[in-house]
């Protein structure tokens, strides 16, 4: 397998941004009570990642990494203690041209986000997405990769957990567990599976 | 010093260049472009888009109901889109809007957000009632501690027809008041001492409009009355709350002065069956109750028609001898107030105690109080109890007929 199908996998299983590293559980609880909401969650957390890995590897490397400004005579400069802002600043940017392009083209998706999709901005598994990048040393092309593998990794756990949610709507569970209990509990379990994961790449 | 400089410019050419970047994009996407929207195919209105339904209907002076201002909880503002520029229901409206509601493309105009053309259907009669009507005040009296009857004239060229049930819109000016300034009766001036209500004040800098129900008998033809009880903040509460801002400028009222109303509009109506009628009401409930049991007896119905009504006190009890007048004349009418706390010199001789209990004892000595039909008006708390009180009386839900002032 190449280097970069590996890094894919690893992204969407291994280290999965919910189950495995548990980032970003509030979107995951709160839009998994129904299959379709799960998956436009997915969708866009796919996206957005996709997009704000490599454009943030892009600011990194052009404008705040430590030699970043050695060809202008400034070796000496390190702006990267700016890499938060400049994200964050990157992040809102992307949801908010995500935001738009749903609203001019699905926009039975964009009521069904609601109040979430501005959420997405301030989502520690995107944030985490980049941060990740600029500590791995990634290249552009493994930011990408590693930015849509995260996405989908994000888009399975999360439509794998709506998709159960459903199915419990026939389950005569205990008062005290119905709702977020019981979401807790199969995060939990979910969480155990994916653990297998990490074995099988601990093993090779 | 070139760090801080450089860095600056790099975060502030940063955010500056993208939030340039999306509103251009914004402009290409999401064009600000003028919208049509057609109003029963015979009124058509232009939009801006991203305009809330509600809004645009109003600025035409299509006065859709919204007791609760716009926040999509009244579910009032009922109206039938049709077009893709309605967009798909919200989740607020979800709450309010039952899935048959839906399949037939029924949204609250409140909630409903223009993103195209759309063609609206409203009932026809708010489209005649056309906006607010300048009327003026004929005359006020207090009934009750909290309750005052306004009557208002309406003008000579506005429809008074109106069918019993029906309720009217109240817009209140921008206006501030210091209850001091309030004249109450002398019979009611030591409950508001006691109460604190004197030290209240309100003030409101914005237009604020609020459902009533109309109170008017056959004989109040070219005039509406209402029955309005302040809303108080809860004891203990008065800092922190105000006081009602509608109702505080309707007490301030006096003969003579003029007042906004639109409609009438509702759908709390007599249905035209044979069957006994049981009404239930309480409080400020009374009012739709009276028109209707009016306009019956003035009919001369022959059904039979019993009417409980719960108070606290006999001070809080109104239009007591106006019902107990009535049960003389009309055989088919009986009236049974019901007092839950009678003061010990109020000499009371009638039924004692909370209104769903006063009629769970008389009902259930009925031969058959599942075929009646129950019509219900009053406070939240109240309304509940007597859907739970005709529960154990085995009456269908298809033959109780209630207004729970919107909550």
């Amino acid at each position: 397998m190449t280097g970069l199908g590996a890094l894919f996998l690893s992204a969407a299983f291994v280290d999965n941004m919910p189950l495995t590293l548990f980032l970003g559980l509030c979107t995951f609880l709160a839009l998994s009570r129904s299959p379709e909401a799960a998956l436009g969650l997915g969708v866009a957390m796919t996206g957005v990642l996709g997009v704000t890995v490599p454009l943030n590897h892009l600011v990194y490397t052009y404008l705040l990494a430590p030699d970043a400004w050695a060809w202008a005579g400034l070796p000496e400069i390190d702006l990267s203690y700016l890499s938060l802002i400049a994200f964050i600043g990157v992040i809102a940017a992307s949801v908010q041209l995500l935001e738009m392009l749903l609203d001019r083209f699905l926009p039975a998706i964009h009521a069904a986000f609601g109040v979430f999709l501005p959420l997405l901005t301030v989502q520690c598994a995107i944030l985490a997405g980049s941060l990740f990048m600029v500590e791995r040393s990634y290249t552009l092309a493994q930011s990408a990769v590693f930015g849509l593998g995260s996405g989908a990794g994000f888009a399975l756990a999360v439509a794998m957990l709506g998709s159960i949610r459903t199915r419990l709507a026939y389950a005569d569970l205990p008062a005290g567990l119905r709702g977020l209990g019981i979401a807790f509990v199969l995060t939990g379990l979910m969480s155990l599976g994916f653990a297998a994961f990490a074995q099988m790449a601990a093993a090779e | 010093m070139m760090e801080v400089l450089l860095g600056s410019a790099v975060i502030v050419v940063l955010v500056v260049g993208m939030s340039a970047g999306l509103l251009l994009l914004r402009r290409r996407l999401l064009p600000d472009t003028g919208l049509d929207v057609s109003v029963n195919d015979a009124v058509h209105l232009a939009a801006r888009r991203g305009a809330t339904l509600l809004g645009v209907l109003h600025d035409a002076g299509i006065g859709i109901p919204a007791a609760c201002g716009g926040s999509g909880t009244c579910g009032l503002c009922r109206v039938t889109v049709t077009g893709a520029g309605a967009g798909t229901p919200q989740a607020t409206e979800r709450g309010v809007l039952s899935a048959s509601d839906r399949r037939a493309h029924v949204r609250l105009a409140c909630q409903t957000r223009l993103r195209g053309d759309c063609a609206v259907r409203v009932p026809d009669d708010i489209l005649s009632a056309g906006g607010g009507v300048v009327c003026t005040v004929a005359s006020t009296r207090m009934l009750a501690p909290l309750i005052r009857e306004i009557v208002v004239d309406l003008p000579q060229e506005h429809p008074t027809e109106f069918r019993a049930g029906d309720f009217m819109q109240v817009t209140a000016p921008p206006y501030r008041l210091d209850f001091r300034s309030l004249d109450v009766p002398t019979a009611f001036a030591d409950a508001w001492e006691i109460s604190g209500w004197r030290e209240m004040r309100v003030a409101s800098d914005a237009e604020v409009t609020r459902a009533y129900s109309l109170a008017s008998r056959p004989e109040d033809a070219g005039r509406a009355v209402f029955n309005i009880r302040l809303a108080v903040p809860p004891a203990g509460r008065e800092d922190t709350v105000p006081p009602g801002i509608v109702s505080s400028w309707l007490f301030s009222l006096k003969a003579g002065d003029a007042i906004t109303l639109s409609g009438p509009f509702g759908d709390f109506h007599v249905q035209p069956t044979g069957r006994d009628m049981v009404f239930v009401g309480g409080g400020v409930g009374m009012a739709p109750l009276r028109a209707m049991i009016h306009q019956e007896l003035g009919h001369g119905t022959q059904r039979h028609i019993r009417y409980f009504y719960g108070a606290r006190s006999a001070a809080d009890l109104f239009y007591s001898d106006e019902f107990t007048a009535l049960s003389t004349r009309h055989d088919n009418f009986g009236w049974t107030p019901a007092l839950s706390e009678p003061a010990p010199g109020d000499r009371w001789h009638g039924a004692t105690g909370f209104v769903h209990e006063v009629l769970w004892a008389e009902m259930s000595r009925h031969p058959a109080p599942e075929e009646c039909e129950y019509y219900l008006c009053g406070p939240p708390v109240m309304i509940s109890a007597v859907l739970a009180t005709l529960e154990r009386l085995g009456v269908e839900p298809l033959f109780i007929f209630y207004d729970d002032f919107g909550a």
